[in-house]
């Protein structure tokens, strides 16, 4: 069977880009971020959403991603996304709810999804996105 | 399309500097690459390249036909392809300005954008929706001038080839008269930024100077951390999404706008709203620039006798 040209080079690109990506894995490149403390979420809330200057702030148990609020009341999701940080700042159709000892907050975006983060005050959360956009 | 593509050429040269760039990484930096932002980059990449299959030869023919107009016959001859290059360079300083400034480029041009890292696989994160925008006929001065399509195709390959090495942070700075004249890693890094201060800046191709000329130009800060990708990141390695989200961003926001706003969505700066609920880079950093002044507002202006005191 003979392929013609065009399609033996897009094949063999696509292994090339595959093995490329297989060598990035293999490597161990790419570690998870972790929030090691308040001045770090601090920093990726800054990088998410500039100018963000949160007055509550909440870490996950393992630096997996944290809440934090401002003094207009708007709530920022961060959560790793690779080996860096995306955000979010919350709008009234996220939702939270607790399971187990954890906090899952969706963000009504289909493509960000929903987070897991274990807080140290769940339910104080959960009021302040129930309360996003209600005042 | 001429038989010669030099991006054809160099494929084999990206592949194997983004190998070296890996290894850099792992005993360097391995926040460098991720492999799922690497494998979406490469596919970005490959898609292109077929974008660019069934789409170029038809902007080539356009070019073609166009270019029986032209005003002068201008030769096949080493500073043909000198002058050429160059203001092709000048032709892609304004494509590109357009591409960040007007959001129907953007849509397009945000794919190069959406990677969180900056490293030789984000160069071969190109669009597949080219075909979409105008971009082309920011060409057209030079097929009327009497360039010939060719030539500028050529040009422009070269020039893609230019920009693939400065997509790095393994390298720190060139040499100064270097820096003065070419695009280079630092330069380009402050492109893919997205702190407020390097918002739409650095729009160059292969020399920096039509940014200093056309007063958009930004050196890199040594003590500022850069943060690299889009001011909303997408938080998510789909292909498709990444892709065509912006596309899909203008079509929801022209539905849901009143008429009168509409074309605005398509027209206007990317982050631009009728009703104020997203920002411009323009705003960002102003307010940026207003928090900046605010926490550096010198201690003369609130205390009368420090306004008093002058230094020893």
């Amino acid at each position: 069977m003979d392929l013609p040209p065009a399609l033996i080079q897009f094949l063999g690109s696509l292994a090339a880009i595959l093995a490329l990506a297989g060598l990035a894995y293999w490597l161990k490149l790419g570690p998870e971020p972790r929030l090691a403390d308040e001045n770090a979420a601090r920093r990726a809330a800054d990088e998410a959403a500039s100018g963000f200057e949160p007055v509550a702030i909440s870490i996950d148990r393992d630096g997996r991603g944290a809440l934090l609020r401002d003094a207009e009341d708007r709530v920022l999701l961060l959560r790793p996304h690779g080996s860096h940080f995306a955000g979010r700042v919350l709008t009234k159709a996220a939702s939270a709810r607790p399971d187990g000892e954890a906090l899952v907050i969706e963000t009504a975006e289909r493509r960000y999804g929903g987070v897991r983060l274990v807080l140290a005050d769940p339910k104080a959360w959960v009021q302040a996105i129930e309360g996003i956009g209600g005042s | 399309m001429p038989d010669f593509s030099p991006t054809e050429l160099a494929v084999p040269g990206f592949v194997a500097l983004v190998l070296i760039e890996m290894i850099w990484a792992r005993m360097k930096r391995r926040d460098a690459y991720e492999p799922r932002d690497t494998l979406t980059s490469l596919a970005f990449g490959l898609g292109s390249t077929v974008s660019g299959l069934i789409f170029g030869g038809a902007f080539f023919a356009l070019f073609v036909w166009l270019w029986q107009f032209r005003l002068f016959d201008v030769p096949w001859t080493w500073w043909a392809f000198a002058a050429c290059f160059v203001l092709d360079d000048l032709a892609y300083y304004w494509v590109h300005r357009f591409g960040h400034r007007v959001r129907w480029f953007w849509a397009s041009h945000v794919n190069h954008h959406s990677s969180q890292h900056y490293n030789l696989s984000t160069a071969l994160r190109q669009t597949w929706t080219g075909f979409l925008t105008l971009g082309f006929a920011f060409k057209l001065p030079l097929i009327l001038v009497g360039f010939h399509p060719g030539m500028i195709a050529i040009c422009a390959g070269f020039n893609l080839i230019y920009q693939f090495w400065i997509h790095t942070e393994a390298i720190d700075r060139m040499p100064r008269w270097f820096e003065a004249v070419m695009n280079t890693p630092s330069h380009h890094r402050v492109h893919h930024a997205t702190n407020p201060r390097y918002l739409d800046r650095n729009y160059a191709g292969v020399f920096i100077v039509w940014d200093k000329l056309f007063g958009t130009f930004e050196q890199e800060v040594r003590d500022e951390k850069i943060r690299y990708g889009i001011v909303r990141q997408l938080g998510s390695f789909n292909l498709l999404w990444a892709v065509f989200h912006e596309w899909i961003g203008i079509a929801q926001d022209m539905r849901r706008s009143p008429w009168r706003h509409k074309l605005s969505y398509l027209l206007r700066e990317p982050g631009w709203t009728h009703d104020g609920t997203r920002e411009t880079s323009d705003q960002i950093r102003a307010r940026w620039q207003e928090r900046q002044r605010s926490t550096e507002k010198p201690v003369s202006s609130e205390n009368p006798i420090a306004g008093g005191s002058k230094a020893a």
